[in-house]
């Protein structure tokens, strides 16, 4: 057979079936003008054609040459992921939120307690205060203001809306006393010697007027001989202080200041 | 080798008309030019074992082109088009390397 010639393998001694195979190959290469032959061709062609129009078709596309069900399938996906952002957004915006609003309440608490801490501490008197208000110096040559027109002077005053008051230089607090002594009248422990001063911060209209109305603590005082005088100011200064108590109890006071006095009231 | 000639002719127009695919054919393509292929080395096997037949290669070629455009298109109905397809690639892809096994051993001896 003239398709083995050229073909380095002279020792096989029969016809090998690679050679066959070869001669095979090489006789149906031959081109014959039979019809198998031709549609065989055709049916080639139309292979070829159909394989580069896919390659490129797959090369060119990205959704285009999905299927039908897997465009559906992929939308489903993208609208699934889009939802479950979406959801994720709104729980992070929500987280958020709640913490801006947090912190919100937070400041809030702050500043409310803030502002309760300065209304107990000036309650309290444990810090000087400043505001407007009245300053009535009372002259009594004769010692004749006892206790009982000094807590009028007070009374009337906290009626008017005095927030607070010293009396010749004591702050008064709710667990201040006022009370009569051989030696005159004490505030805590402190005498109160004429002249004295008392100082409350308030509305300065109210409280002169408080002060001066006919038949109140101005007559009574003037009544017991002693003078008075109401100055109304735009700034009255308190800067008596008392110390903040601990722990519920009252500190002892310091240097052992006679204060017998004052438990009786 | 006029097989020859007209896979190459068929290469050629394709590069050259650049055509669209219609879009109910787009599916269909792709399993069918697989199916083709697997046509085309069973032939060849054929060839090398000496037992090719114009008949049967225009017929199997033909056969094979339809009835895996036809599974896909049954899949496709069915709602497991994908599967399906994956399924016939799997298959044709399996006779394309047996066939090519045996193209070999006749080409290589080995």
């Amino acid at each position: 057979m003239s398709a083995s010639d050229g073909l380095p393998d002279p020792a096989v001694p029969a016809p090998s079936p690679r050679r066959t195979a070869l001669a095979r190959l090489r006789s149906a290469l031959r081109p014959r003008g039979s019809r198998g032959q031709v549609l065989a061709g055709v049916l080639c062609a139309a292979l070829g054609f159909a394989l580069v129009v896919q390659l490129q078709v797959t090369q060119e596309s990205g959704l285009d040459g999905l299927r039908e069900a897997d465009l559906v399938r992929t939308a489903d996906e993208l609208g699934d992921q889009r939802q479950r952002l979406a959801a994720e957004l709104s729980d992070l915006e929500e987280t958020r939120r709640g913490l801006e609003s947090e912190g919100d309440l937070r400041e809030e608490a702050l500043r409310s307690a803030e502002q309760r801490q300065e209304a107990l501490e000036l309650l309290a008197g444990t810090v000087p205060a400043v505001g407007p208000g009245v300053r009535v110096t009372v002259t009594d040559p004769s010692g004749g203001v006892g206790r009982v027109r000094l807590l009028s002077v007070i009374n009337e005053l906290r009626d008017a809306g005095a927030e607070v008051i010293s009396v010749g230089g004591v702050r008064l607090v709710a667990s201040s006393a006022v009370v009569d002594t051989a030696d005159g009248v004490q505030v805590d422990g402190e005498p109160v010697t004429s002249p004295f001063t008392v100082l409350a911060i308030g509305d300065p209209a109210r409280l002169s007027a408080t002060i001066d109305i006919p038949g109140g603590v101005l007559d009574l005082l003037e009544n017991q001989g002693a003078s008075v005088t109401v100055e109304p100011r735009e700034e009255i200064r308190v800067t008596a202080v008392v110390d903040a108590p601990s722990a519920g109890l009252l500190e002892a006071e310091p240097g052992g200041e006679p204060d017998a006095g004052a438990d009786d009231g | 080798m006029i097989a020859v000639l007209g896979l190459v002719v068929g290469v050629v127009l394709g590069l050259v008309l650049q055509p669209t695919v219609p879009v109910f054919v787009q599916p269909y393509l792709p399993i069918a030019v697989v199916a083709a292929l697997d046509a085309v080395f069973g032939g060849l096997r054929a060839v090398l074992d000496g037992v090719f037949d114009d008949r049967v290669f225009v017929v199997s070629f033909l056969s094979n082109v339809v009835v895996a455009a036809l599974v896909v298109y049954l899949g496709d109905q069915l709602g497991v088009g994908s599967q399906l397809s994956t399924g016939v690639v799997v298959v044709l892809g399996i006779r394309i390397f047996s066939n090519a096994a045996a193209i070999r051993r006749h080409l290589f001896g080995a």
